[in-house]
């Protein structure tokens, strides 16, 4: 599997490097405007919901469309009739699809330590220490923007150090999940309909399905589950690392057969 | 001994249309088979079927005894009729990819085919000409040490001369210990390398057998035997 | 090289090899080009060299020494049996030809001495 997550590495770190690039320069701006402490007012300002969305466009888009690139992926190796290079070497598919997985794991992370990072400058770039974290207020603007800065990294890493590290794995747990729904749905759907064609109109159909399953699915399991702590958190995380694992299982079979023809 | 290549039975199904229907035939190692037939017949199917990429719905392929699958990929070196390379790769990328997942894959005799067909390696595949790709995946393909080498169309979009080096290049890659299937149109400029001749139309053979075999008893060349076949078909 | 459509090709291999033993391209004692360089000269399938020299051979055209390679063999009378194998068919489908077209056996003679004799006189 390495040589898999090699060559997919090779393909997608450029893009990665560029979601990057553009991550830092939306948040570089927004603190450069000066205007980022608007993000955290109590008011329904324009201003407030303008940064909202564009902060949170990027923010939030650029995971949302990584996770759906395996679906590119899969769909390309599936239906395409030019992109099967690499149904032609000799890996099974469960290291195609753990591997290109493993990759899209790594863009996130890298992402997500991006995001982290501007966040961590924005919060304490702001004006006026009207930000609390977890009811500890922090020093104030007198304080300057590296104390406040040290403050913040060290309420991460130091004194809740522990939950962040458990925190980190369920989001992981959390993104292979969705894309594992992702994938389970997408070669479901091929091996029910094994024509060569790929009908836009079944990728609207696709997408309702996933989120009413997942839905229908989190109510089923986690109805009425309260979330108090990080710890708390492990048992669904549990859960949902169980269901990843058989969706992934499910892929694997579903990409076999279908292939099998 | 057994032969390299066995096909039973073969059919394989795109919804309604058939693409091919109980194909059966073998292939002895140290053999170069020619594949022939209009488009559509079914030969990049059958092509795709032998590399693994497709799965027949019904029916046998065994390469070397195996069944087709993962060991069979590592013994099967496919040149299909598209491009199958990623636009984002270099010449240099793609040997790179070959290297990584092919351990039969030989890089110095790469270089030396890429040289012979006249190729720059730092080139992106998205700015190559056709046949500039297609002699830099023929270099690929026969960069590999394979027992069975598929070629789909290898000569379609290619000038006379490259033409004449790719015919070299599949004569120079012949070995007693593997086979060479090529499917083409171009009858008349290859005829004379093939050892066994298979006519496939509407996803069913029409006829096989050996050239020289075929030429004697019908005493004419492949060429005007293919277009007696065919006549009335296309 | 060109092939004709109606004769074997491994046939016209050896018809090939005859011809440039007979032009003196290749003398006796001389090793044969191998398999495969032949191969990617004529462009022809390996095999249908192999089977080519199996013949040759066969006719003791050629002789295979052990451990040495494959040459052409050093029997005079092999070279004139060639010439004469050749100047035989030539001749003979020459006047096969002319006679189909309609050319009686003495037009064919005085037809032959004339053009001859302008080639010399060339």
């Amino acid at each position: 599997m390495k040589a898999v997550i090699r060559q997919q590495w090779k393909a997608r770190y450029k893009t990665a490097l560029m979601l990057c690039g553009i991550i830092s320069l939306v948040s570089l701006s927004v603190i450069v405007t000066g205007q980022g402490s608007r993000l955290f007012e109590n008011n329904s300002s324009i201003l407030k919901y303008w940064l909202s969305i564009a902060f949170a466009a990027v923010y939030l888009g650029v995971p949302l469309y990584t996770l759906t690139s395996v679906i590119t992926t899969i769909k390309n190796m599936v239906f395409k009739d030019t992109k099967y290079l690499m149904l032609t070497v000799p890996k099974k598919s469960w290291e195609l699809i753990g591997g290109r997985l493993l990759v899209i794991l790594g863009e996130l992370i890298a992402y997500a330590v991006v995001m982290l990072f501007w966040l961590s400058i924005l919060f304490a770039s702001e004006s006026g220490g009207m930000i609390s974290f977890e009811n500890q207020v922090y020093s104030s603007q007198a304080a300057g923007f590296f104390v406040r800065l040290g403050e913040i990294y060290s309420i991460v890493f130091v004194k809740h150090i522990v939950e962040t590290i458990q925190i980190i794995p369920m989001a992981l747990i959390g993104a292979v999940f969705i894309m594992m729904v992702f994938s389970f749905s997408l070669t479901l759907f091929a091996s029910i309909f094994r024509h060569k064609q790929f009908p836009r109109v079944l990728s609207l159909i696709l997408v309702y399905i996933m989120f009413d399953l997942s839905v229908r699915l989190m109510a089923l399991i986690f109805n009425g589950y309260e979330v108090n702590t990080v710890s708390a958190l492990w048992a669904p995380a549990g859960i949902i690392a169980l269901l990843a694992s058989v969706l992934f299982a499910g892929t694997c079979v579903l990409f076999e057969k279908r292939i099998e023809g | 001994m057994s032969a390299l290549l066995n096909i039973s039975n073969v059919t394989k199904n795109y919804g309604l249309k058939t693409a091919l229907h109980d194909v059966s035939f073998s292939l002895e190692q140290g053999r170069i088979l020619g594949l022939m037939g209009p488009n559509g017949s079914g030969k990049t199917t059958l092509l795709k079927i032998l590399s693994g990429v497709q799965h027949p719905a019904s029916g046998e392929v065994t390469i070397d005894g195996k069944k087709v699958g993962v060991e069979t990929k590592s013994m099967v070196s496919f040149l299909p009729d598209v491009n199958p390379l990623f636009s984002w790769m270099k010449a240099d990328d793609a040997i790179d990819f070959y290297k990584d997942f092919f351990a039969d894959f030989d890089r110095v005799k790469c270089y030396e085919l890429l040289d012979f067909m006249k190729l720059n390696r730092t080139q992106k595949v998205r700015s190559m000409s056709k046949g500039m790709i297609e002699k830099l995946n023929l270099s690929l393909v026969f960069a590999r040490k394979a027992r069975l080498f598929l070629l789909d169309e290898p000569l379609g979009g290619v000038d006379p001369v490259a033409r004449e080096r790719i015919v070299s290049t599949i004569i120079k890659t012949y070995s007693e210990d593997s086979s060479i299937i090529i499917s083409t149109h171009l009858v008349h400029d290859v005829e004379t390398i093939f050892d066994d001749i298979c006519m496939i139309n509407e996803g069913e053979i029409i006829l096989q057998g050996s050239a020289e075999d075929l030429r004697s008893e019908h005493a004419m060349s492949i060429d005007q035997l293919y277009i007696k076949m065919f006549a009335d078909k296309i | 090289m060109e092939f004709e459509d109606n004769v074997p090709i491994y046939l016209q291999i050896v018809v090939l090899i005859k011809k440039r033993i007979i032009q003196g391209l290749l003398k006796p004692g001389d090793k044969i080009p191998s398999v495969r360089e032949l191969a990617e000269e004529v462009k022809v399938n390996p095999n249908t060299i192999s089977r080519a020299y199996q013949e040759l051979e066969r006719e003791k055209i050629t002789e295979t020494k052990r451990g040495m390679g494959t040459f052409i063999s050093g029997d005079e009378n092999m070279m004139e049996a060639i010439r004469s194998e050749f100047s035989a068919s030539m001749v003979t489908r020459f006047i096969r030809d002319m006679r189909e077209t309609g050319f009686s056996d003495e037009e064919i003679l005085t037809l032959l001495a004339s053009a001859i004799h302008k080639e010399d006189g060339k």
